[in-house]
């Protein structure tokens, strides 16, 4: 039957709710998917993962439904995303594939923070350069790397303290000196009348 | 001068399952018996055919003595495998590994890979031609019974082919040991005679003698062989024995053959079913274990890491084996309730490890087309449950698991064979919550008479919805019918509900039933599940009700009225099943015989929920209740056979 082709599985990894659709995606079955996962955000699952790597046909009416889907857990404060990499899902999704946040598998899905994102391009790099280090190696490049690094910094800093002291020594002069200035006026000021009535000689 | 060719396949099997040390008696015995033969007679060629798995129980100095002749090219090994796998019945690619498998067990122990397959039962598959030419056969013996009738009598070897592959097919006339021909001389000569073909070609007898490794009887299998043996040296100028790989050089053969999806179902010539598929799954229970193997193959199938998989792949060899899936009557396959549930706790416990590996939590809900018929069921999991849900069928529960004992607790077998190849169906399963609506006045003898008119909710199409949270899920059946009662016909609704908690053994039910009309009417409900418990015929089972003992009677039937818990306890299999129901209800408890070959065979436990039910105008009605399912001490060991 049409309506019944796909097999649908859900189960939660985490606090996240994953719904793995598999078969042909046909139009007749767009109510009953989207009533599924309307219940399941109203039951509070605000994270949900649709995986349609195995989905061999999707009819028209499914991507509205998605869109539909997303908008209704996001206006709840959740979100959706969707895994698949396969050829016939990539072309349905083609078009809106700004909107939705699509990952090729599971692992991409799951190491989206930083760290995993570091390891992951550590790999990727690995890859392409041919050069592998081992985890001690690594550890001791990355102490010598943060050691120049702190190194650099120190001088830097120590430099900067050289240049305020010498700044601040200056500035004590510039004003002695200015001082100094307004006092030899102040005192040349108080001896002209004595030049001016000829007893100090010019 | 020119002698025709005898093929001597000494073909030593078991259909049952046995403690490995009976197994490796038995194999010794055959071996040690063998090896006398071929003593006596130097210049006897043999060929042996055995599943691989049967080598790693014969002794070591048997087997080098095997070896020893093997070098001298005496005898020859066929594979069927690492078991006996079901060709028709597996996935492809399991059949292929358990094919190869075996192969690889043979070089390791033997030193040496067979190229010739035997496919037990004679099950052949014209597909597998292309899978046995890449696992390395050559050639493929099997029951001359398969082949076209008028070619039966064709003392040779023919060429099969599919989609371009071919591979050489010996066609060989088999014996179980008690129908073994008295007089071998004459036999053999009448064989040659009847071959159509008179020219000067050399000709091939090829007999396939059965040798059970586990006697029903008291018959000793292996006089004949020795007769045979003896036989041989008489007849030497026209005869002379060979090993079946040996027969190409010695002539060409006869011509194509077409073999079709066969399987001759006693392994003999007399009784060969060209629509075996068809007729195995008129039997209950069957095509639900079938599945299941099938499922936990495509599971498997998915595993990247070769490594990890191969203690897993060798149970699941083990549950392919065509044994489990032959009517054997009351002593093993399907039909033997301690066969079947060795079958179910080897994939259950598959099932067990897979999960572990995927660190699944607090549940799954799968919906798919897991029996493989065009239609969907619901399968609800958690870590200590797994149920299986037909909600176009009465949304009864085909099969309830529990995993943590490695048993399906809801596998009662029927005997009764329906006309039309069901995997499920309401005249032949004997599911788990079975809904029947009665009339008030209904007694426990009336409920066995089952009434037809019952049948509305008892296997009509439910509706479903879904559930699925952190801890739990949830499965919610409902369907709007009419009962007929006392010969008037009343609307009424009925949604049931089943739930499982984390990763709790309990399994959650709720009833509701309504009515929504103006009229009044009463009945009673009845929910049937029964039960497969093994320590049923041992009497270790109990019933306890509310903390009273009571010994189970398996004659006579058993009525608890009012109350509100209840346990079954199989110490056998080390589980308790604990009922808990929010109000006071009756339970009827009603063991389930079948005969079966004469004898009058114990398949299980039914036990009836049943309520008086009062719907008045618009009025509802609501049962809530619990099985919690316990692990208790086992009394001795289950599942450690072969």
């Amino acid at each position: 039957m049409r309506s019944e082709a796909l097999d649908i599985t859900i189960e939660n990894r985490g606090s996240i709710l994953w719904l793995i659709l598999s078969g042909p995606f046909h139009i007749e079955q767009v109510p009953n998917i989207r009533e599924k996962i309307r219940g399941f955000i109203d039951d509070g699952n605000l994270e949900i993962v649709i995986d349609m790597e195995d989905v061999v046909e999707v009819g028209d009416g499914v991507i509205p439904m998605f869109l539909n889907a997303l908008n209704y857990i996001r206006g709840k404060h959740g979100d959706m995303w969707f895994v698949f990499k396969n050829d016939v899902v990539s072309k349905a999704f083609f078009q809106y594939k700004h909107i939705f946040s699509i990952y090729p598998n599971e692992k991409t899905l799951t190491s989206r923070g930083v760290i995993k994102t570091m390891l992951r391009r550590g790999v990727q790099m690995s890859r392409k350069t041919g050069i592998r280090l081992s985890r001690s190696v690594a550890i001791f490049l990355l102490f010598i790397i943060m050691g120049w690094f702190f190194t650099l910094a120190f001088i830097v800093y120590e430099q900067n303290k050289q240049i305020r002291k010498q700044e601040a020594e200056i500035d004590a002069l510039i004003q002695w000196k200015e001082n100094a200035v307004i006092e030899v006026k102040n005192l040349r000021n108080s001896i002209k009348p004595f030049k001016q009535l000829g007893l100090v000689k010019d | 001068m020119k002698r025709d060719a005898l093929a001597i396949i000494i073909h030593p099997y078991k259909n049952i399952l046995v403690p490995e040390m009976n197994l490796r008696e038995s194999i010794n015995i055959f071996a040690e018996n063998i090896l006398d033969i071929t003593d006596k007679h130097n210049g006897l060629k043999l060929n042996l055919v055995l599943p691989a798995y049967f080598l790693q129980y014969v002794d070591p100095l048997t087997l080098s003595r095997l070896r020893e002749i093997q070098k001298r090219d005496s005898l020859e090994w066929l594979s069927s495998g690492y078991t006996e796998p079901f060709l028709s019945f597996s996935p492809h690619w399991l059949s292929a590994s358990n094919i190869k498998f075996g192969i690889d067990v043979f070089e390791d122990m033997v030193a040496y890979r067979p190229e010739g397959y035997a496919p037990p039962f004679s099950n052949w598959e014209p597909s597998m031609i292309n899978l046995l030419r890449n696992c390395g056969n050559r050639y493929a013996l099997v029951s001359k019974s398969i082949l076209p009738k008028e070619v039966q009598n064709h003392c040779g070897y023919w060429i099969a082919e599919d989609g371009g592959s071919t591979i050489s097919i010996f066609p060989a006339s088999t014996f179980h040991y008690h129908m073994a021909p008295k007089n071998i001389n004459d036999w053999i000569d009448k064989q040659v005679l009847a071959d159509p073909d008179k020219s000067d070609s050399t000709k091939l007898i090829a007999i396939e003698y059965f040798v059970p490794l586990i006697k029903k009887d008291n018959i000793d299998p292996y006089p004949w062989i020795q007769s045979l043996a003896d036989a041989s040296e008489t007849f030497l100028l026209k005869y002379r024995t060979i090993r079946l790989q040996d027969f190409p050089n010695l002539a060409s053969p006869r011509g194509l053959q077409y073999i079709p999806s066969t399987l001759a179902i006693n392994r003999n010539d007399k009784n060969e079913e060209p629509y075996f598929f068809n007729y195995l799954h008129t039997f209950d229970q069957v095509g639900i274990v079938q599945r299941k193997m099938m499922d936990v193959a495509d599971n498997l199938e998915e595993l990247n890491n070769v490594k990890d998989i191969i203690p897993i792949l060798k149970e699941l060899y083990l549950s392919q084996d065509i044994n489990r899936y032959m009517p054997a009557g009351v002593n093993g396959g399907f039909t033997n309730i301690y066969d079947r549930l060795w079958t179910y706790s080897k994939l259950i416990g598959i099932e067990n490890v897979l999960h572990k590996r995927d660190k699944k939590k607090g549940g799954q809900i799968r919906i798919a087309d897991y029996l493989r018929n065009g239609t969907k069921c619901i399968i609800l999991s958690n870590k200590s449950i797994k149920l299986y849900i037909d909600y176009k069928n009465g949304g009864q529960i085909f099969e309830l698991d529990y995993r943590e004992r490695n048993i399906n607790i809801c596998a009662v077998f029927k005997p009764k064979s329906e006309g039309i190849p069901r995997i499920i169906s309401f005249n032949k399963t004997r599911a788990g919550f079975m809904d029947f609506v009665l009339e008030d006045n209904c007694v426990i003898d009336d409920f066995k008479l089952k009434p037809k008119n019952t049948t509305e909710f008892t296997n009509g199409y439910f509706d479903y919805k879904v559930k699925k949270t952190n801890t739990g899920a949830k499965a919610i059946l409902s369907r709007q019918g009419r009962v007929t009662l006392d010969s008037k016909d009343y609307p009424l609704f009925i949604e049931k509900v089943f739930g499982l908690e984390g990763d709790i053994s309990s399994l959650s039910f709720a009833y509701q039933l309504s009515n929504h009309s103006l009229t009044e009417y009463s009945l009673r409900f009845a929910i049937e599940t029964t039960f497969s418990l093994l320590g049923i015929e041992k009497g270790l089972v109990e019933i306890v009700c509310e903390d009273k003992r009571l010994n189970l009677d398996i004659t006579k039937n058993l009525c608890l009225e009012n109350i509100t818990s209840f346990k079954i306890q199989d110490s056998f299999m080390g589980v308790s099943i604990e009922f808990s129901i929010q109000k006071p209800i009756d339970i009827w408890i009603i063991p389930i015989f079948d005969t079966i070959d004469g004898r009058n065979i114990i398949q299980g436990l039914s036990v009836v929920i049943s309520s008086k039910v009062f719907l008045g105008e618009n009025a509802v009605w609501s049962l809530m209740g619990k099985i919690q399912l316990k692990k208790i001490r086992i009394k001795g060991e289950i599942f450690n056979e072969i």
